[in-house]
């Protein structure tokens, strides 16, 4: 019973992590028209950060933290004016939206594959490894630590996609831009904030997963892969979905691993998918 | 009537088949072990790129995951020559059948899906396919380890590694003359139309499913052939050769050649399968430099090497 309990908290910690990409993965959808292949390179790009101002600069993690989405927000605005706006700007076909980030996502992983040599990056847990009890479960506190995360960046960002101007803003410009653009919304600022948000939190997410698993700088690639899953189960164009879809697919995941063939868990999930891709194509949330 | 206009074109025909001749034909004969490896691994992913081409440049339409095809081919064939202990001519056509068979049942399910969803569930198809080797079905497919093939004989007589670059060479040109001349056909025009506007060509009485259908069976038998080249050639096949990056290479191939050009194909499938022979000394620059070439094409030919090239030659003066 206590092991069931702890292995649901650990798949729903990995997808709250998968969730977390796939979120990003969906609002620059929204805001931009383009599928960015190159949104689990920010992720590595945080987790290469933090690396670099934890392990060889002794910094405090929360101050690490700062800097890594100092930088992530620096490169996400070259990104963004460079690849987004220069190259993709409105009419690209769905075709070449791919492939152009696919190509920046190389550009970017292979960059940090030099600067690192392609080496584990090895990140300590903030709260090291003694358990939490939570009751009559013992759980990891990395684990908990990535759900109490994600539960308040879910929470941040329904109350500015709700409450705020700039949320209003931002659903308009998803809505139709160019109407958007009539009524006053300046939409190439919002379009860049949105986008360049989306980024520092997939940073965010490869500094909370990065303790997990063994972090490298080709780690972005198949993290982008979960998160779109993710993000195509719950409904590409629904604000939570992924959130959904990425718990759904952690807890697959680690269960299949553990109860069925050791190792198999990415095989049931991607097994899984096509039926479900086939019969609800916009996702289980979507009418 | 301006005669001369047309003869420099005409030498130039002659010129390029007797270069052809002598660089793929004669000169293999001379080189050793290595650079007849070269001549053979690119004829392979001219193949693979060709197949990639018709679906991807012609009909329009997403494939991420041509790798899944290539592995398919490769080890339905190694699989009967080692299970069934069938010669490999005997193994060739079978293995070539069961590829046509499966792309058609793979396309029927897969192209319910159309554009973002069609690119995730062909990456999908690719995992699938790559994990059931790699990690799942060790037993069966060897693993890691791979499996290695008996050195090809007939009679008495070890066909080398000579013979192997003929016979590549000769699906290539069958593959291409193939490819050449659907694209001119009634059904090339309709995939033409598919790619510039789907609704449209529904509106004009073309079979939008039929058509794309048939595409993508023609890529994944491609893929599937230069899967079972792949044995012939290599004597061995691990999971190595189909990790998911050998689908980006394909794609990254098609892209460099200009997609929807045939001639393209040609070039590029050398250029993309050399890098990593080239760069064998950087092994960590290569997603960098690649990614680079990737993006001067896009950005600067965006149609590609071959339209360019020939936009070039045409406007030069004569």
């Amino acid at each position: 019973m206590e092991d069931i309990a702890r292995l649901i908290v650990i798949g729903m910690g990995i997808g709250c992590i998968y969730g977390i990409i796939g979120l990003t993965l969906s609002v620059v959808l929204s805001s931009t028209k383009v599928i960015n292949i190159a949104q689990g390179e920010f992720a590595t790009l945080g987790v290469l950060g933090y690396f670099f101002a934890v392990n060889v600069l002794h910094l405090a993690p929360w101050l690490s933290l700062l800097i890594t989405l100092i930088v992530v927000a620096s490169v996400g605005f070259v990104f963004n004016k460079l690849v987004i706006v220069d190259f993709l700007n409105s009419g690209a076909s769905t075709l070449t939206t791919i492939i152009v980030t696919l190509t920046a996502s190389f550009i970017m992983s292979g960059t940090m594959g030099i600067l690192t040599g392609y080496k584990w990056l090895q990140i300590k847990p903030v709260f090291g490894y003694i358990p939490w009890k939570l009751g009559f479960i013992r759980i990891p506190p990395q684990y908990g630590f990535i759900i109490a995360t994600t539960g308040v960046l879910a929470l941040l960002y329904w109350v500015v996609l709700k409450k705020t101007n700039f949320g209003m803003a931002m659903r308009a410009v998803g809505f139709d831009r160019v109407s958007a653009e009539l009524v006053g919304v300046d939409s190439s600022r919002v379009t860049a904030l949105s986008v360049v948000l989306s980024f520092g939190v997939a940073a965010i997410g490869g500094v909370l997963i990065a303790p997990l698993t063994v972090a490298s700088a080709s780690m972005g690639l198949p993290l982008l892969i979960k998160g779109f899953i993710a993000a195509v189960l719950g409904g590409i164009n629904h604000p939570f979905g992924a959130l959904v879809g990425g718990v759904i697919i952690g807890e697959m995941t680690t269960f299949a691993s553990c109860y069925l063939v050791p190792g198999s868990g990415d095989l049931i999930t991607f097994i899984l998918l096509l039926p479900i891709l086939i019969i609800r194509p916009t996702g289980i949330f979507e009418r | 009537m301006r005669p001369s206009t047309v003869r420099p074109k005409f030498y130039f025909e002659i010129v390029a088949v007797i270069v052809g001749i002598v660089c793929l034909i004669y000169l293999p004969s001379r080189l050793d072990a290595y650079y007849l490896h070269l001549f053979q691994i690119c004829g392979i992913g001219v193949i693979l790129v060709l197949g990639l081409n018709i679906f991807l440049g012609h009909c329009g339409q997403i494939h991420f995951g041509v790798g899944a095809h290539y592995c398919i081919g490769a080890y339905l064939s190694a699989l009967l020559i080692l299970k069934l202990g069938l010669h490999f001519f005997i193994a060739f056509p079978i293995a070539l059948l069961l590829c046509v068979l499966i792309s058609a049942v793979l396309g029927k399910i897969l192209l319910k899906l159309r554009e973002l969803m069609l690119a995730l569930g062909t990456l999908t198809l690719a995992f699938i396919v790559y994990l059931t080797v790699f990690s799942v079905w060790r037993a069966g497919l060897g693993g890691d380890d791979g499996l290695s093939l008996p050195s090809l004989m007939l009679g008495t007589h070890e066909l080398g590694g000579l013979f192997t670059w003929y016979f590549i060479l000769a699906w290539v040109i069958a593959c291409f003359l193939l490819t050449q001349y659907l694209t001119e056909s009634r059904i090339g025009r309709a995939w033409k139309a598919i790619r510039e506007d789907e609704s449209a060509a529904e509106a004009m009485g073309i079979n939008v499913t039929h058509y794309t259908n048939l595409a993508f069976i023609f890529c994944g038998t491609f893929a599937g052939l230069a899967g079972i080249l792949l044995t012939l050639q290599s004597r061995w096949i691990g999971p190595d050769y189909f990790r998911i990056m050998t689908s980006t290479w394909v794609l990254g191939g098609v892209v460099i050649g200009g997609m929807g050009s045939n001639f393209g194909m040609l070039i590029a499938a050398p250029i993309v399968w050399l890098m990593p022979e080239v760069l064998v000394r950087t092994r960590d620059y290569e997603m960098v430099i690649t990614g680079v070439l990737l993006f001067l094409v896009l950005r600067f030919g965006r149609q590609g090497l071959w339209p360019s090239l020939s936009d070039l030659i045409r406007r030069a003066p004569r």
